[in-house]
């Protein structure tokens, strides 16, 4: 993962969380305490204490890195803006791979010690920015009729981002083919899915005859 | 010629490139094709109480014998599959959703490390049409454009798997044993390999491309290697019409006949001389241009053949062979139409068969014009089919005959026979002299 940020508060966060990482990975296990991160990154455990306060919160903030990351590589590319929502959410899934590949062994690792669960997805605040971020484009569908308004229903629609975030993990987490072209396919088609299903059609259709047939009871 | 004594397996590769070639079409989807169309021919329909798809593949297991599949095969083509048959399975080979931008964008920069915006002046964000295994953008640099093939991802893993898939239904269709048919299988499998394999077809289009210049009324695409890479594939923009557009206009009789002419000798040049093929003669892969020049696209499937099966095959086209009994023996026997375990009391029967079929398949070789849009000719074909369908010793003929070589090959002159029907065409169908000096 490449340091982005310019302010040097920020960058030396990073600093951080990269020396935190190697060492996760080196040792193939995360630690109880900063005490020998801190050691070979050569700070005092203060200056982790201070940007995170458990180790727990460090594993955090290498997804909220991510995330961050994501976000400005697309909103610096050129075409992104003109994109429709159903594009914007795949150009995302796809860019967030690409940032997620320069830390996949530390990943794996995590993914190794805590096997992530979807119920456990819940929690983070990367995920909550997540959804924050999907809503805007979601409105953006509803406002632009890509995306069916179904009123009440609306504001659930991003529950559906942390089980598309944790199956697209799932699967590239486990991704055996070359240029993970798994993945690819994983993004492409689970994405197109779930916008089919949130686009006016046959799930407007399926609620429209249940209720014609408990409201007329035709037979 | 033999070929189409083995269409059924060519069928066979067909139906499992369609399945195999990231269609992502399951097995139940032939199927299903199967008895739809089943359901529109009347015939079809008399014949098999219904249009159940179980129905059929039963029907088609009581089938037996290399010369049998020949003729089921050709009744599918004739009959079951009407004539539309072709155009839509293609059609159907198509149906996987095309790319998004979004996944388009991430194969550039995972393969050639560039946005395709930046590679080029314009790039179309949407695709202009779907190839077999990929999809093709226009793209634009330096006042010339230029289409981009862009690969699905995964299609290259998804082969064995998708073979693994169909095989169960290929033996049954075919009656065939699990080892018979294993020749068949690594043949389709390897093909099918290459063809995800874009540097290979931009070295195979430029070979025989560059060898095929010289020849009147045919034009070829450039290939870009700085654009290029495992997954994508630069070419120029060809300009023409695809050809059932190009029949749509009501082309003259000379028109016609130029095209088909092209398509005979761009075919018989390579076969004869380059020991190569283009092993994919379906509409979507030619174009007519403005000057009713034949436009040939996408090298992706091309069968090399094998110098002792060439002569052994096409001295089956030579005039008089089928009266050289010791000769024409030997040559189905090298070609594995005659087993060596066969019982010798069927063997002169066999010869018999695959005597009438050959003498019917080669006919346009045997004179120097051959005019395709007879239909009588075709529907002698399917009445010798039909007659071969019915005759008991045939049921009971065992094995997988016919070498595998002769899969593609069989399924080329097919499809170049289909095409030139299509065309309406008459041709010069004269075997170059210095070839028979080969065989």
């Amino acid at each position: 993962m490449a340091p982005k940020s310019n302010t040097s508060k920020a960058k030396s966060r990073e600093e951080l969380l990269m020396a935190f990482i190697s060492h996760v990975v080196s040792k193939g296990d995360f630690p109880d305490h900063f005490f020998h991160v801190a050691k070979e990154a050569g700070v005092s455990e203060k200056d982790y204490y201070v940007q995170f306060s458990t180790v727990a919160a460090a594993d955090k903030a290498v997804w909220d890195l991510c995330h961050q990351q994501t976000v400005t590589t697309l909103e610096e590319g050129e075409a992104y803006a003109n994109y429709t929502a159903r594009e914007k959410v795949l150009a995302y899934y796809f860019s967030w791979i690409e940032h997620l590949l320069g830390v996949r062994s530390y990943l794996m690792v995590s993914n190794r010690k805590k096997e992530w669960k979807l119920s456990s997805l819940n929690q983070p605040y990367w995920i909550k920015q997540q959804k924050d971020f999907f809503t805007d484009i979601i409105h953006g569908g509803i406002s632009s009729g890509e995306i069916a308004s179904r009123k009440l229903l609306d504001d659930k629609y991003k529950e559906a981002i942390p089980m598309l975030t944790f199956f697209i993990f799932k699967t590239w987490i486990k991704d055996e083919s070359t240029g993970f072209q798994t993945t690819d396919q994983a993004i492409e088609k689970s994405v197109n899915l779930m916008f089919d299903l949130l686009a006016k059609g046959t799930f407007d259709s399926m609620i429209d005859f249940g209720k014609f047939i408990f409201t007329q009871k035709p037979i | 010629m033999k070929e189409q004594i083995t269409i059924p397996t060519g069928k066979v590769s067909r139906a499992l490139n369609f399945v195999g070639a990231g269609a992502k079409v399951g097995a139940n989807y032939v199927k299903y094709y199967v008895k739809k169309q089943v359901g529109d021919e009347q015939k079809a329909r008399d014949e098999m109480d219904q249009s159940n798809a179980d129905d059929i593949y039963q029907t088609l297991s009581t089938l037996k014998g290399s010369a049998l599949k020949v003729a089921q095969m050709l009744s599918m083509d004739r009959n079951i599959l009407p004539a539309a048959y072709q155009d839509k399975f293609q059609l159907a080979q198509y149906s996987a959703p095309p790319l998004s931008y979004p996944l388009v964008k991430r194969t550039f920069m995972s393969e050639l490390h560039q946005d395709p915006e930046k590679l080029f002046d314009r790039f179309n964000t949407v695709a202009s049409h779907a190839a077999s295994i990929g999809q093709v953008h226009q793209a634009e640099k330096g006042g010339k454009t230029y289409a981009v093939k862009i690969q699905y991802p995964g299609v290259a893993q998804s082969v064995s798997s998708d073979l693994r898939m169909v095989r169960p239904i290929a033996t049954r269709l075919f009656n065939l044993q699990g080892s018979d048919i294993n020749k068949y299988f690594d043949e389709v499998r390897i093909k099918l390999l290459e063809e995800t394999d874009y540097p290979l077809e931009m070295k195979r289009g430029r070979m025989i491309s560059e060898a095929c210049r010289h020849l009147d009324n045919t034009v070829f695409p450039e290939y870009y290697s700085e654009w290029s890479s495992q997954r994508i594939l630069t070419m120029s923009w060809m300009h023409g019409r695809p050809l059932p557009e190009f029949l749509a206009t009501n082309p003259s009789v000379e028109d016609r006949n130029k095209i088909g002419q092209a398509l005979w000798d761009f075919y018989h040049y390579q076969i004869y001389h380059l020991k190569m093929v283009h092993a994919d003669p379906h509409p979507g892969n030619f174009l007519v241009d403005d000057s009713g020049r034949l436009v040939v696209l996408d090298f992706g499937c091309v069968k090399e053949i094998p110098e002792s099966f060439f002569r052994d095959y096409f001295k089956l086209l030579t005039p008089g062979i089928l009266e050289e009994e010791e000769e024409f023996h030997q040559t189905l026997y090298a070609l594995d139409f005659l087993l060596k375990d066969d019982d010798p009391q069927k063997v002169p029967f066999y010869t018999s068969v695959f005597k009438q079929m050959i003498s019917l398949l080669s006919r346009p070789f045997y004179t120097e014009t051959f005019d395709f849009s007879d239909a009588t000719f075709f529907n002698e074909i399917y009445a010798t089919g039909e007659r071969f369908t019915s005759m008991k010793e045939l049921k009971e003929a065992n094995g997988a005959r016919g070498s595998q070589h002769g899969l593609y090959i069989n399924r080329t002159y097919f499809g170049l026979y289909n095409l030139l029907h299509i065309i309406q065409a008459k041709v010069d169908t004269r075997i170059p002299l210095n070839v028979e000096e080969q065989l």
